[in-house]
């Protein structure tokens, strides 16, 4: 009775991420890319999380990858792992344009392709014993997975009340204006739909990702194909403890359960340590890594995967620390201890201050250079301060009525654009929230608090 | 009765004396009193004659009863006599007397009593040569006796014939008889000559009478006649004990020029020894053949002993024999400095003897059959370190030799796991084959035989430092052979190559013949033992140990335990429970159905290759007369879930049923942590309840006590899972590869299972804070359950008004509490704290009042939840705390700190 995830990735920046998310579990699991397993040891790996396997025993990818322009998709089906998709799941339209970083062409483009979607999708989760949840892959800056994304958040949550959906979501660059010029309006769209209709969604920065590149790995420009895999890595590291199965954390829900206590506070960012030569070559340092360096650099800002100004107020709501490797249960405790003591990490004032641990094997078919690895996954109110940041841009663009002439076109602005408006209003209400929770009386607000809400 | 009265009264008397013993003389009041009485009687009687006829009849009749009896052969035998019965005057009245006299001839009457009337020396006589002489005597010429001389030659004749007489008629031997009698001087008198002649100087001024005066080589014979224990003059050997003064002694015995006292005082000397030396000697001359094998080995090494003495003194003695050639110098004192060395060794044997033969007190059987052994190890190793290396040395070849015997049950036991059926072996059987069970082979089969007063070890003192080691050799070859009698083959002992270790001998460094050896005796003994039985133990066990490891499959097992009790693998266990729960919160009454609980299990657990399906067996109990929706309200019910894996016999006698118990219960524990966990994560995934606002109290109040009910379950089942069971685990398993032996094997899992008992709060001291753990647990649920029905009412309620903007209707949200309800609160507050969640499910809330006042009751309940959940946490942390700084379990503060850092805000005043 395994616990599946049906992941999906939309957009050109989905499927990129998708691609080597699969590559890299292809080879935690040691399967080939051709989806036959490459030792035939047993292992103690859960691989059906994932995968599943079929009639000749190759394991497929329970994934579904979505695109309206065929460039990325055609990518991953003439790539080196292109065997391993079940090409039933593969929708893009043969002669289909995109989005047009139209986020409203895109949700729009959801209407036709629902019915085929919802098909695979059907398909998918009648394979699942118990179907526990969805991963959508995505960026929400642009069309496609923005827009379509976003369609998709709405339709599961209707078709699948009962099941988890989780985002890894790839936030534009707000310290720059990048390539997309509306990529506010796209991200302030999506951004209502990540907070009304998921449960959980992880933020990756991709501004963060690109100093992180830069920095820890000692890259100038960054290719997409590096800070991919950089996500990939974190998606992977993140669902170790689904994979390989030790005392705890051994599904989503509680993942998702210990670390998001009321439920709009639910964007996670990630931390991930040491970052190598072994996922980028230029990133080979000699480093000492023992539970605590570990744990320590987890909590550095300049680690986080998102970019975030944090103010002396902003706090942790709950830490997930997943290490991974040789960890010694009672280092990690003295560890925990030693942050404590030392204040490196500050907690809300109305909750268990107190990081959570989940010690998971490493795969024994990836050599790993060093002992003790570690991802951080964190609900932190600074997030806020990325989401103010989006809304800062959107208001400027919409101050000035720019470049709405687009999205007019699309049926869900037809008549007017409340729709902005709307999830303006949901996304400045989530940051009012976490901007709340960072105060001691958020449980029991003043009476004239909670007439105002 | 034609007699005269003088007759008659004559023969009363005699009657008299015969029956009642009494005599004229002696007694003649009574007498007299039986005489007129019994004359009286004669006179007052009439005797008739018996009628013969009656008599005949009778013995007719009785001849006819036995013939019809079948007792022809008595019939026949009793007709011939009476035919041959010569008639006589008395002839009928002896019959009439016998008849009268016998008794039920029917039944006692046997013909081979008759045998014994017979007298045999006077059976016909047979014919002898006497009689045949008698008649007709040997006479005449042909009956002479021949005279060889007539026809020898005459010249020889005169000489034969006096020898010949000479050789049949001895001649007294006078003057060797006078030779012998001269010298027997104990019945010669040398009296005392007088002062005056000033030859017995030393003696005279005594002026003791009745002195005999003997030489002093006599005195030297008498001496060793003693020490060999004859019987001698000088000295009266009386039960052992030899003394020189006793009354029996008529005559004093002195020498010529030694005084008196100075003799005696010589004499004492020798007879103590000889004391001893017949203590030895009639030590040895016991013949018990039920006394131990032990014991009659030492008794005959003490005879081999006592012979080299005897020879030693017969050596001694020939000096001063008869040998006259030889000039001897015959002196009691350089006797006695002679013989002082050679005897002391018997004087201290003859002391250990005196101690095992008559202890002070009552020594028990088994100890008696190796005390001996104890106490000459005891003297060697004293007498070693005094440096008296010949007595040391006699002591240490008689212990060795004793010890072989005492080692031979032990090495039985070691190479075949046999025992000696006796009382006294070290090992002892607490259960036949028969009755022991297979997981309990190890611990119960056998025990070491200890002092049931004191619990001491029976057994030596040398063998208890390695008595462990022998008893554990033993149990693992019995193990071993159980194996192999398990189509193991790996563990049949190859008996050769086990023969040939145990041949060699017990071989102990030559410590006592050379002076140089500083080593004591008992270190090198205990060295050398320790080697003998360390060869065998070590393949042994270690033989042992592997083949649990390897063949029996230790750590499959173990990794079996790890991963079905223990909840190693997170997600099967996940599974597992998941759907037993499943079952619980749908209130299925046969949830817990063997069969089907067991089929689940085992497919749970099918892909793992360490646990073998077929040995679990799975079930759920429920406390009698509780249904499942009530008894799913507390976490207690999980306590009848137990799962069973099945280990096989010989991995039992490691890992034995109490430990099973002790992974059961860290199994429930985790199972009811599972239980809140699995409850509190379920509510995740009611949207319907993230509709809540936070800006409500209730949100509020929901979502924190949620968060800190699954952060508390989560911290406990951390704590548990990677700080205990994790670290734990690992360290039993690293020591549990350098366990030498079974023992050493139980021992470590024995402790791991200790530990981890006592650090998963399973022990009894920490019941209190367990039982809270377990209250909050229940608390979790109560929340669960109470917040999963709200769901359900809030979605019946409005469904419709459940908008994308999740803001919830107005009437959900709960308007200031007024004065009243808030007295109201308080006074349900008192009463329901308890499990006041109860009546949740049935609140259907039609309309907005009824609405409102669930509600009101909802919170309220909420937030009794919310204190209750402080005040126990509280609780169990100072309980924490307190136990860890009392020292006694410091790992408790780890848990204690994880549950810290918990920072709080009072609610609601």
């Amino acid at each position: 009775m395994p616990r599946e995830i049906i992941s999906i990735q939309a957009g050109q920046c989905g499927n990129a991420v998708g691609s080597s998310f699969w590559q890299t579990l292809c080879q935690e699991h040691g399967i080939s890319p051709d989806g036959n397993l490459e030792s035939v040891e047993e292992g103690t790996d859960r691989k059906d999380v994932f995968f599943y396997q079929s009639d000749d025993t190759r394991y497929i990818p329970r994934a579904i990858l979505l695109d309206l322009e065929p460039r990325v998709i055609h990518g991953i089906q003439t790539g080196p792992y292109k065997n391993i998709y079940n090409p039933e799941n593969f929708h893009v339209p043969k002669h289909g344009s995109g989005a047009g970083n139209n986020w409203a062409a895109g949700y729009a483009m959801g209407e036709n392709v629902y019915e085929e979607v919802m098909e695979m999708i059907e398909r998918e989760a009648d394979g699942s014993d118990s179907l526990e949840g969805f991963m959508l892959l995505h960026s929400i800056a642009g069309g496609t997975g923005s827009g379509l994304g976003s369609f998709l958040l709405e339709r599961l949550n209707d078709r699948f009340p009962k099941k988890l959906i989780q985002t890894y979501s790839v936030f534009p660059d707000t310290q720059s204006v990048g390539d997309v010029v509306v990529q506010p309006y796209n991200s302030m769209l999506a951004m209502r739909r990540l907070t009304e209709n998921a449960d959980s969604v992880v933020v990756l920065d991709n501004g963060a990702l690109t100093r992180i590149a830069a920095d820890r790995l000692h890259v100038q420009e960054p290719s997409f194909a590096q800070t991919n895999q950089l996500v990939s890595t974190v998606m992977s590291a993140s669902t170790t403890t689904l994979r390989y199965p030790g005392y705890m954390h051994n599904d989503l829900v509680g993942i998702i359960a210990s670390l998001i206590p009321t439920p709009r506070c639910h964007f996670l960012m990630t931390s991930y340590t040491p970052f190598t030569g072994d996922i980028v070559d230029q990133g080979k340092t000699v480093r000492k890594t023992t539970v605590l360096d570990v744990m320590r650099r987890l909590l550095q800002p300049k680690n986080r995967m998102v970019m975030t100004n944090t103010t002396k107020n902003s706090c942790y709501i709950s830490i997930l620390n997943i290490i991974q490797g040789e960890a010694d249960p009672t280092d990690v405790h003295k560890s925990l201890l030693r942050i404590r003591e030392r204040r490196l990490a500050t907690f809300i004032p109305w909750g268990p201050a107190s990081i959570q641990v989940a010690l998971t094997k490493k795969s024994p078919h990836m050599p790993m250079s060093h002992r003790v690895s570690g991802l951080m996954l964190a609900n932190h109110t600074s997030i806020a301060t990325l989401f103010k940041r989006i809304l800062g841009q959107y208001d400027r663009l919409r101050k000035r009525n720019a470049f709405l002439e687009q999205y007019k076109k699309e049926p869900i602005f037809a008549n007017d654009l409340g729709e902005f408006d709307e999830a303006r209003a949901v996304v400045a209400d989530l940051i009012a929230e976490y901007e709340a929770a960072e105060s001691s009386d958020y449980l029991n607000p003043s009476p004239e608090r909670a007439s105002e809400s | 009765m034609a007699a005269t009265p003088a007759k008659v009264k004559k023969l009363a008397d005699q009657l008299i004396t015969c029956i009642t013993g009494l005599t004229p003389e002696e007694d003649p009041a009574n007498f007299g009193l039986c005489r007129e009485f019994a004359l009286r009687s004669f006179k007052g009687y009439k005797f008739g004659r018996t009628n013969q006829f009656d008599v005949n009849s009778k013995l007719s009749g009785l001849e006819e009863k036995l013939r019809i009896y079948n007792r022809d052969d008595i019939a026949d035998a009793l007709r011939s006599r009476l035919n041959e019965l010569p008639v006589s005057t008395f002839t009928p009245e002896l019959l009439s007397l016998f008849l009268t006299l016998s008794d039920r001839p029917l039944e006692n009457a046997h013909l081979d009593d008759l045998d014994a009337l017979i007298r045999h020396d006077q059976g016909p006589k047979g014919l002898t040569w006497a009689d045949i002489i008698a008649e007709e005597p040997l006479e005449g010429e042909i009956w002479k006796d021949v005279d060889f001389g007539a026809e020898s030659s005459d010249e020889w004749s005169e000489e034969g014939e006096d020898d010949v007489v000479e050789g049949f008629v001895l001649k007294g031997d006078r003057e060797g008889l006078e030779a012998l009698k001269k010298a027997q001087y104990w019945d010669v008198k040398h009296r005392v000559r007088p002062i005056e002649e000033e030859i017995d100087v030393s003696l005279g001024a005594g002026g003791v009478e009745n002195i005999s005066i003997i030489s002093e080589v006599q005195a030297v014979r008498e001496v060793l006649f003693m020490l060999l224990g004859h019987p001698c003059v000088l000295f009266q050997s009386l039960n052992g004990i030899v003394s020189v003064e006793t009354p029996a002694l008529s005559t004093q015995f002195a020498l010529r020029h030694t005084s008196l006292l100075a003799f005696k005082a010589l004499l004492n000397w020798y007879g103590e020894k000889g004391t001893h030396l017949n203590r030895i000697r009639y030590f040895t001359s016991i013949r018990n053949i039920h006394v131990s094998p032990e014991q009659q080995t030492f008794t005959s090494a003490v005879a081999e002993k006592l012979f080299l003495l005897d020879q030693r003194l017969i050596e001694i003695e020939q000096r001063f024999v008869g040998n006259a050639t030889t000039n001897q110098i015959a002196s009691l004192l350089s006797l006695q400095s002679e013989l002082e060395p050679l005897l002391h060794p018997y004087i201290l044997l003859s002391n250990i003897i005196g101690a095992i033969t008559n202890p002070r007190t009552p020594i028990p059987q088994t100890t008696l059959a190796t005390l001996h052994l104890e106490h000459l190890f005891t003297s060697a190793c004293t007498l070693q370190s005094t440096g008296d290396h010949q007595t040391f040395t006699f002591m240490t070849s008689l212990f060795f030799t004793s010890l072989q015997t005492y080692l031979r049950p032990i090495r039985t036991w070691m190479e075949r796991g046999e025992l000696r059926p006796s009382e006294i072996f070290l090992v002892s059987q607490t259960l036949t084959p028969d009755q022991v069970e297979p997981g309990g082979l190890w611990h119960d089969q056998f025990a070491l035989r200890t002092d049931p007063a004191t619990g001491a070890l029976q057994a030596p003192r040398f063998v208890h430092a390695a008595a462990a080691r022998i008893f554990i050799t033993g149990k693992s070859v019995v193990f071993l052979q159980r194996l192999a009698e398990h189509h193991l083959p790996t563990a049949m002992l190859s008996t050769d190559a086990a023969n040939a270790a145990q041949d060699a001998e017990l071989t102990v460094p030559d410590s006592g013949g050379g002076s140089d050896s500083l080593a004591p005796f008992q270190d090198t003994f205990a060295a050398a033992f320790s080697a003998w039985i360390g060869a065998r133990h070590h393949s042994v066990s270690s033989r042992l140990r592997d083949i649990l490891y390897r063949d029996c499959g230790l750590w499959r097992s173990l990794d079996a335990l790890d991963c079905v009790y223990l909840c190693r693998d997170g997600h099967r266990f996940d599974v597992l429970a998941g759907a037993v729960f499943e079952k619980i919160d749908k209130g299925v009454e046969n949830w817990g159905d063997r069969f089907l609980l067991t089929e689940m299990v085992q497919g749970v657990f099918a892909g793992v290759g360490c646990v073998e399906g077929g040995r679990l067996r799975m079930r759920g109990r429920m406390q009698a007369g509780v249904t499942v929706r009530e008894g799913r309200k507390s976490v207690k019910m999980l306590k009848g879930v137990e799962v069973d894996y099945a280990l096989p016999w010989p991995i039992m006698n490691v890992i034995n049923k109490q430990a099973l118990e002790a992974y059961k219960s860290v199994f429930t524990l985790l199972l009811q942590i599972r239980r809140a966990q699995h409850a509190l994560k379920r509510l995740t995934t009611l949207k319907i309840l993230t509709t809540l606002k936070r800006g409500s109290g209730e949100g509020a109040l929901y979502y924190s006590l949620k968060h800190r009910l699954l952060w508390f379950t989560n911290t406990l089942y951390y704590y548990l899972t990677d700080l205990v069971l994790l670290p734990q685990t690992a360290q039993m398993r690293a020591k549990m590869a350098k366990a030498l032996d079974v023992d050493g094997m139980v021992g470590v899992h024995a402790e791991f299972v200790n530990r981890i008992r006592e650090q998963c709060l399973l022990g009894p001291k920490l019941a209190p804070i367990h039982q809270t753990i377990i209250t909050l647990l229940d608390l979790s649920l109560a929340f669960a359950d109470a917040q999963t029905s709200r769901a359900a009412r809030l979605l019946s309620h409005s469904s419709e008004d459940l908008s994308m903007h999740d803001i919830p209707p107005p009437r959900r949200r709960p308007g200031p509490a007024t004065s009243s309800s808030s007295s109201d609160d308080d006074d349900d507050d008192g009463e329901g704290e308890g499990e006041g969640e109860e009546d949740d499910g049935d609140g259907d809330g039609d309309g907005d009042e009824t609405s409102h006042q669930d509600e009101g009751g909802h919170k309220r309940r909420m937030v009794a939840a919310s204190v209750r959940f402080n005040a126990m946490l509280d609780f169990v942390k100072a309980g924490l705390r307190g136990v860890a700084r009392a020292g006694v379990m410091p790992h408790l503060e780890t848990l204690a700190e994880g549950l810290d850092g918990v920072w709080w805000v009072v609610w609601f005043g």
